[in-house]
């Protein structure tokens, strides 16, 4: 998928290895805030009443 | 085939292997990497407490405990005419910590459990460790103290909660020094067959002060699962406080 947005980017090497680099880091951090939020299902830290 | 079926089947194809990895990725995430988090901050939280220890103010003050006809020392009998004891006892008392902050340590030698509290139940003070519901009492003040924590995820410091039983010692440090608790049995509105204490999560009355000077510790149950939640009671036995709250 990464390598497809990279051949379809314009412009210089430099400058399309550094928006698949951001698209890379911002897919990460996605991925990583549903796991936060899907935790929840499985342990949310055991809060009375939160 | 055609070469649209072909497209179909190889995206279904790629969609279930990122879909597999996604949910590898969480599991791992889940039960191995939010363990390395919390094991970094307690790392932090741990170096800080004895620092923290030495700011904190502690102060004597004048403590009327509420004498009930019929000689019972207690502050919550609904209905009671409370005659107040005209004689204050002195009961240290001390500053509450920031949110987020380290405030105390907790142990429970009989799972293995030494772990460093924060301030707060918010979600990121829980990932650091157990948290204190602020607005609660301290541990070691009268009342009841409530303490939450993950039990499977998080370094899970209440995955064995389930294991206590009556009589269990707990020990929490604070700045005052070390509060010894005693597990009691659980309450019988709450308790299952197995003898924990387990209710929902909009279960507010163990938070609900108490007389005397208890530790009411909360998690998730069953293990993987928020649904509800299990509930431990402790009760202060020895301390700085515990004379003159007891009345011993």
């Amino acid at each position: 998928m990464l390598s497809s947005i990279y051949h379809r980017l314009p412009g210089p090497r430099a400058a399309r290895l550094a928006v698949l680099v951001a698209v890379a880091v911002l897919i990460l951090l996605l991925v990583i805030w549903s796991y936060e939020i899907l935790g929840d299902i499985l342990d949310s830290g055991g809060t009375v009443g939160e | 085939m055609r070469p649209r079926t072909i497209r179909i089947i190889r995206g279904t194809g790629w969609t279930f292997i990122w879909l597999g990895a996604y949910l590898m990725g969480f599991v791992a995430y889940q039960l191995w990497f939010t363990n390395l988090l919390t094991a970094r901050d307690q790392s932090a939280l741990a170096a800080g407490l004895d620092a923290h220890f030495e700011d904190v103010v502690v102060e004597e003050v004048e403590w009327f405990p509420v004498v009930v006809a019929g000689g019972t020392t207690t502050t919550t009998v609904p209905g009671a005419e409370p005659i107040p004891d005209p004689v204050p006892k002195i009961l240290f008392v001390e500053s509450e910590s920031e949110v987020g902050e380290a405030f105390a340590q907790i142990r429970i030698p009989a799972i293995d459990l030494d772990v460093t509290m924060v301030e707060g139940v918010r979600r990121r003070d829980l990932k650091k460790g157990p948290g204190h519901l602020s607005g609660s009492p301290l541990p070691g003040q009268p009342g009841n103290a409530v303490i939450s924590g993950h039990r499977t995820t998080y370094g899970a410091p209440f995955g064995d909660l389930g294991e206590l039983t009556a009589g269990t010692r707990i020990e929490v440090e604070t700045a005052l020094g070390v509060h010894i608790y005693e597990v009691r049995e659980a309450p019988e509105r709450c308790r299952t067959e197995e003898g924990l204490c387990v209710v929902k999560p909009t279960d507010l009355w163990v938070a609900e002060p108490r007389e005397g000077a208890w530790l009411t510790l909360t998690t998730c149950h069953p293990k993987f699962s928020a649904r509800r939640r299990l509930i431990v009671f402790a009760e202060l036995v020895a301390g700085p406080n515990a004379e003159v709250i007891l009345g011993t």
